[in-house]
């Protein structure tokens, strides 16, 4: 592709999604533009791109950030937040939310449904108490693609093999010939619906724990802040957030306070006790 | 991105490993294994009895008295070497295959480098100051097996996007696949060797071989570390014809109690020993 195109496809990008594509990163919208130029006839990918500057064509355009959008998870990623999660934020919220017996958790940038699944495991597991709790997790993703294999609960061998232990893959999944197939209970324990995060017109859930986790690393530091400030709005007074590795709130002027007591966990606690 | 499905159905339809070679690293899984298990073990594949007493009798041999039976043969190799000729004789037929879907040039590339990378990891096992279980060689000649799948899916096209991925950017192999394949070849090797029934530790350790802190287990973590150095000694000798790429590996230098000197001195052993070492396995 011609540094044109690249430039042309980087804006596309970073205006229907928030993403910024790095330098040399060509490749990748090479690999994967594949499929797309396939179902579309494009014979190469300035024809692509020209499409793209040209036509607007929703579907196409949807299609785009669909396929640049989507990246491999894994079950109880990184293992640390959800160390946090059971140990320090459900116990702290069942403290203080034991008045109204609600707690909303909001998984932001699901893909294809490991996190909240994952979060889904652990109430299951470890909080059996909150069973007459009205209890709602939220799951979001911009790609409607991701959204609609999330809510179908369905793994292959390989993803079913990520970050999930034995005990509980034969406890909530199913074998179903070479896949895996979510126990009912947990898929319907989680809502899945399509959010654009940049998009100011749709609104964030509110929640009392929010995962955002390892996708505001994508976006310029000006989005970030955007982002979070967006974020705080939607969060409740006592409420945490989980940030992926590599995401930082440095420089937002935001007011999360970092969880010491889970260090490497990506935990920020806002405001209230 | 590969469809999952197709990468397991392709797993599924791999040949098993000889149920010999199964038992035998069951067998030196546990603790509580006798010669004559691996003796009795070793008597029910022909062509490796055949193997064994050969090696048993090579030029290495020439100065002591012939040996006859199976049971001889394994007391001058000992058990361990024979259990690795039990594996490697195995394992030979898959890798010697053509490694990519347009490309039959490098038939033998990944044997030899898993063949390199084991020998490499036999000996840092022997010079690390960290406990090293017995299966890094098992493990080393086994890590890139996933690459046997993965290749029937690798294009030329394909394979240059991955090179860029890795050169522009700037990431290793394994998060370029990652990235473009939405699969990794350890994780495959994995399944592979999960299909195949192997112990859990020799699953693991392939699963974790190029990422040695993800595991949990302390003695996955020493077989990821073995591998990665071992994977980069095998990567000097070979070069690029079966590689993937180079990875990382001072860490895992580090933290297996090497330094560089040791580095260059395994490169050269190594070198020195691998010829020798596929001709065992023909």
């Amino acid at each position: 592709m011609t540094p044109d195109d690249f430039r042309d496809f980087a804006d596309f990008l970073r205006k229907n999604s928030g993403i910024s594509l790095g330098e040399d990163k060509e490749y990748l919208v090479e690999a994967r533009m594949a499929p797309v130029m396939e179902e579309w006839n494009f014979t190469s990918i300035s024809g692509l791109c020209a499409a793209l500057r040209d036509t607007g064509d929703p579907e196409l355009e949807a299609q785009v950030v669909d396929y640049m959008t989507t990246n491999e998870t894994s079950f109880f990623r990184d293992n640390r937040p959800f160390e946090a999660l059971e140990h320090f934020v459900l116990p702290a919220l069942i403290d203080s939310r034991g008045s109204d017996k609600r707690i909303s958790i909001w998984s932001a940038a699901c893909s294809f449904g490991q996190e909240p699944y994952s979060i889904a495991m652990i109430l299951h597991e470890k909080f059996p108490s909150l069973a007459d709790w009205n209890v709602t997790i939220t799951a979001t993703d911009i790609s409607k693609r991701a959204i609609a294999r999330a809510s179908a609960g369905s793994y292959s061998e390989l993803e079913i093999n990520r970050g999930l232990p034995p005990d509980l893959r034969d406890k909530y999944f199913t074998r179903s010939g070479y896949r895996w197939e979510i126990d009912g209970r947990l898929r319907d324990s989680v809502e899945f619906r399509p959010l654009n995060m940049i998009d100011p017109s749709m609104p964030f859930p509110p929640a009392d724990i929010i995962f955002v986790r390892n996708i505001l690393y994508y976006f310029e530091v000006d989005l970030q802040k955007q982002v979070l400030t967006r974020i705080r709005a939607a969060m409740a007074p006592s409420s945490y957030l989980f940030l992926g590795s590599a995401d930082t709130i440095a420089n937002t002027g935001t007011e999360f306070e970092r969880l010491d007591d889970f260090p490497r966990s990506g935990c920020f606690r806002v405001g209230g006790n | 991105m590969i469809d999952h499905d197709s990468l397991v159905h392709d797993t599924n339809e791999l040949d098993p490993l000889p149920v010999s070679v199964i038992r035998m690293l069951t067998l030196l899984s546990s603790d509580d294994w006798s010669i004559q298990a691996v003796v009795s073990t070793a008597a029910l594949d022909a062509a490796l009895t055949a193997r064994i007493l050969r090696a048993a009798n090579s030029a290495a041999s020439i100065s002591v008295a012939p040996v006859a039976t199976l049971e001889e043969s394994t007391m001058r190799l000992g058990a361990a070497a024979v259990v690795k000729l039990a594996i490697g004789s195995a394992i030979r037929r898959y890798m010697s295959a053509p490694q990519t879907v347009d490309d039959k040039a490098n038939e033998q590339a990944l044997w030899r480098q898993s063949v390199a990378t084991a020998l490499a990891a036999d000996q840092i096992a022997a010079l690390s100051s960290t406990r090293i279980p017995q299966e890094a060689y098992t493990v080393a000649l086994l890590s890139d097996i996933g690459r046997l799948v993965l290749a029937r899916y690798l294009d030329s096209r394909t394979l240059a996007l991955l090179g860029r991925a890795v050169t522009n950017g700037n990431q290793d192999p394994l998060a370029a696949e990652q990235e473009l394949l939405g699969v990794d070849h350890a994780e495959l090797g994995a399944l592979i060797a999960d299909h195949w029934k192997l112990p859990s530790l020799i699953v693991d350790g392939i699963r974790y071989h190029h990422t040695p802190m993800n595991a949990t287990d302390v003695d996955v973590r020493a077989l990821g570390d073995v591998i990665t150095v071992a994977d980069a000694v095998a990567h000097v000798i070979v070069g690029d014809e079966a590689s993937s790429g180079a990875f990382d590996y001072m860490d895992s230098v580090e933290r297996l109690g090497l330094d560089d000197a040791t580095f260059e001195r395994l490169c050269d052993s190594v070198g020195e020993r691998l010829d020798g070492a596929l001709s065992d396995y023909e």
